[in-house]
């Protein structure tokens, strides 16, 4: 059996609380939300922080707002089920509904909070394991050595990232909210990824996402979130793809986002489909240019459950079939891509 | 077909269900989907037509007793629709079967002692006692692995001895306390430890039936003659005109005549003592003279037979497994309820072995360095998210089905049902796989990256597909 390591467990009641406290111990301090990752990697001793600091007293990172001509602003401590529950996602977001219901199990979207998702660690076969498993293979670049299993002349971790919600987030646009002692500041969600396994965010030791902000859609938006996954619940993404779509009255696609998932340690958008798509009317023809654009444009490692090979061809495939749902109403899938488990 | 076994360097392997025999079945399965095909065989009547007959020997020596297969065949072939289904799905649909068989119990024991007098010693013993309340006890070294075999020696108890299974309380696998039995392996449980306890009651209840007939006629002395504490029966139990149902024991010719199965026993235990016996299994002497034939003998074996319909995905090599229907022979049910726990578990079992669990090891990368590089050896599906079982959101509809053969040599004719049902699952979806994508896998698990390499490999495209799915002109698929 797998223990937590010895840790000092702090529950502040404000955000300026977190704040000070991080300002004095932020380089020996987790920050914890639903801890459904987290408690995890602990037990697995990738961590061994001095502090664990609950967010989940703070009930002033708990809300939703909704403002037709700004969007949407989710406070970073909601639950991911609550999020997906809410009417107003329901009705304006139903992409990030899906997102989020494609997230492991219903237990842990119980637990699991939007700001803990979004800074999700990154993960690899050879890093999210026991101690004892690790310490077998003699450890890696990501913890404990400077050797990486996966792409030893790379000199760069090469973890992935496997958000389910956040490729459908950065399609939507959305901006986060950080705080930090030096103030308050927003930046776009994609700028916030680095592709670089360890240091996969901008995110520093004395910071805390605090709100996502979602631009309001309007009634040419049209999108889609897809999970390439093995089983039907219970795990990660062989790729994940979020896409949102401007169309206009015309059928032109005035705008194209489309981020993956779970092949790089960062979301990637894929400006080259979306370049095939933007100004153009959407022909199948067309869908599947896009679609060999992101394969030509993925490059997957050996790190996670899918052959390489297998996770590109699945990224096109997953980024047609969405494409083709989202447009021409046709699903080609046999067995449910979305959280929704519709049978 | 050959089959070898490995010494490496990776962790030993332990028994697991339908232990030795899901590889073998494997590879016979699919091969005689391929002669079927060859031939222009419908493989359900292939396999009808070949079936091994009730009360016969195979080829290998091995005794057959009662035998279900053509009746298990039957009933999956009908309930799935097979008939209207077999080369005319659609491209991508695609339906497959499968049959297997297992042993009730292995003829010879683990402990075996080679070549001495020894070797055959009782596979189960089982002691019951009662006591003066009416309880009973019986004691049995088998070990319930939570296949439900306490509630079987509880049933069997209860049925021979006329009791409700309340009264029964079974004491399991404790060696300073229980006779033995060789342990929960080879399906043997319910057929060795149940003949053993049916022997055992039977001793008990001779006592029991004399002395109600001697409370109940006052035929004292003429029923029964004591020899030096054992009863010995001058009547049979049919002549004995004796029934002992729901806690009591009445005259089958009048049975307002009766007495209580409490007060029965504090008479018998004033006539004949402490009321407890034992009794033991071993299975008689089979198999035949030539190297191997130690493995495969069984007092009796049962049968299965699956059908399974699948969609492929001709793009990601994903199958969605919509539904098997499983019938399985074993020989009387004591406990349905149990047995059809056990088919469903066998083939949601046999869907995880072929559909995703797997025990992969890293290999060697180059000039394997010590100091870096990844050690070769090393378990790459260390935990339950790489060691991918089914959930039950990946779990098909199963439809049991218990086909009830009564088996001479079982208890009350039953057989086992524990691993024989997993058998057939995993060639069943192999074969299925076959028929909805055209590829013909030959190694578990069927992984989506497998499937869609053999595709790919074919270069079967959708179209081309769906003209290899049209009936072939000229030849004729016989029809059940």
């Amino acid at each position: 059996m797998m223990r937590l390591p010895v840790f000092e467990y702090i529950a502040p009641k404000t955000v300026d609380e977190a704040i000070r406290f991080l300002d004095k111990h932020g380089s020996d301090a987790k920050l914890l939300g639903g801890g459904t990752d987290l408690v995890v990697s602990l037990k697995q001793k990738l961590f061994e922080p001095k502090y664990v600091i609950s967010l989940n007293s703070i009930d002033e990172l708990k809300y939703v707002q909704f403002n037709p001509d700004d969007g949407i602003r989710i406070g970073a401590g909601m639950r991911l089920n609550e999020i997906a529950g809410h009417p107003i996602v329901r009705e304006k977001y139903p992409a990030l509904e899906e997102s989020i219901l494609s997230v492991a199990t219903w237990i842990i979207q119980n637990m699991g909070t939007l700001g803990g998702n979004i800074c999700l660690d990154t993960r690899c076969w050879y890093y999210n394991q026991s101690e004892f498993w690790r310490k077998s293979l003699g450890y890696c670049m990501k913890k404990g050595s400077e050797y990486c299993h996966v792409a030893p002349g790379l000199g760069k971790c090469v973890a992935v990232f496997s958000s389910d919600p956040v490729p459908m987030l950065i399609a939507y646009g959305a901006s986060i909210k950080i705080v930090s002692p030096r103030g308050e500041k927003a930046i776009k969600l994609e700028d916030f990824y680095l592709d670089d396994g360890i240091k996969y965010m901008i995110l520093e030791s004395d910071e805390i996402v605090t709100e996502v902000q979602i631009p309001a859609s309007t009634q040419n938006t049209k999108a889609i979130h897809r999970k390439f996954r093995k089983r039907l619940a219970i795990d990660y993404p062989i790729v994940n793809c979020g896409i949102k779509l401007e169309i206009d009255s015309d059928h032109e696609c005035r705008e194209a986002r489309i981020c993956l998932g779970a092949v790089a340690s960062a979301p990637l958008r894929m400006s080259n489909a979306e370049k095939v798509l933007t100004g153009q009317v959407i022909s199948e023809h067309l869908i599947e240019k896009a679609a060999e654009e992101v394969y030509s444009t993925i490059k997957p490692l050996p790190n996670t459950a899918g052959t390489p090979g297998y996770r590109k061809k699945i990224g096109r495939v997953l980024v047609k079939r969405a494409l083709k749902e989202l447009v021409l109403g046709v699903n080609e899938w046999i067995r449910d891509p979305s959280g929704l488990h519709r049978s | 077909m050959k089959a070898t076994r490995f010494y490496t360097n990776k962790p030993a392997c332990g028994p697991k269900r339908g232990h030795g025999a899901v590889q073998p079945r494997f590879a016979i399965e699919t091969t005689l989907d391929k002669i079927a095909e060859q031939l222009s065989l419908d493989p359900a009547e292939m396999r009808k037509r070949n079936a091994v007959e009730p009360n016969s020997f195979t080829v290998n020596g091995l005794r057959v007793t009662s035998c279900g297969i053509k009746e298990c065949i039957d009933k999956v072939v009908k309930e799935s629709g097979w008939k209207e289904k077999f080369g005319r799905l659609p491209a991508g649909r695609g339906i497959g079967l499968a049959c297997s068989t297992y042993i009730s119990g292995a003829g010879k024991s683990i402990h075996w002692f080679k070549n001495t007098e020894k070797k055959d010693l009782p596979h189960s013993g089982v002691m019951v006692k009662i006591d003066r309340g009416g309880g009973i006890a019986v004691f049995c070294g088998s070990s319930d692995i939570g296949q439900g075999s306490n509630t079987v020696l509880q049933m069997i108890t209860a049925e021979v001895l006329g009791v409700e299974m309340n009264d029964v309380k079974v004491f399991e696998a404790d060696t300073d306390l229980t006779p033995v039995d060789l342990g929960s392996y080879s399906s043997r449980v319910t057929f060795m430890a149940g003949n053993a306890c049916i022997e055992a009651c039977n001793k008990l209840k001779m006592k029991l039936l004399a002395c109600a007939r001697e409370r109940l006629l006052n035929d004292s002395g003429k029923t029964m003659e004591i020899l030096g504490g054992i009863a010995k029966v001058n009547f049979s139990i049919e002549d004995m005109d004796i029934e002992i149902a729901h806690r009591e024991a009445y005259l089958k010719s009048d049975p307002k005549k009766s007495i209580s199965f409490q007060e029965l026993a504090n008479w018998a235990e004033l006539k004949y003592g402490t009321l407890a016996d034992v009794g033991s299994y071993a299975p008689p002497q089979m198999g035949m003279d030539y190297k191997g034939s130690g493995a495969g003998p069984s007092p009796s074996y049962s049968f299965t037979a699956h059908v399974v319909e699948l969609e492929g995905d001709h793009e990601t090599g994903e199958v969605r497994i919509d539904k098997i229907w499983a019938a399985h022979d074993c020989g009387r049910a004591i406990n349905p309820l149990l047995v059809e726990g056990q088919i469903e578990g066998s083939v949601y079992m046999g869907v995880g072995e072929a559909l995703g669990e797997e025990y992969s090891f890293s290999r060697a990368k180059g000039n394997y360095n010590e100091r870096l590089g990844t050690p070769p050896g090393l378990l790459r599906t260390p935990s339950l998210l790489e060691y991918k079982l089914p959930t039950s959101m990946d779990t098909p509809k199963i439809y049991a089905y218990i086909i009830e053969t009564i088996d001479p040599e079982g208890p009350f004719g039953a057989k086992e049902a524990g691993e024989g049902p997993q058998l057939a699952a995993v060639p069943a979806i192999g074969n299925a796989i076959y028929n909805a994508l055209k590829v013909r896998m030959n190694e578990v698990p069927f992984t989506p990256e497998k499937i869609l390499m053999e595709l790919e490999k074919g270069g079967k495209t959708q179209e081309k597909l769906k003209s290899s799915l049209q009936p072939t002109k000229g030849k004729k698929v016989i029809e059940i």
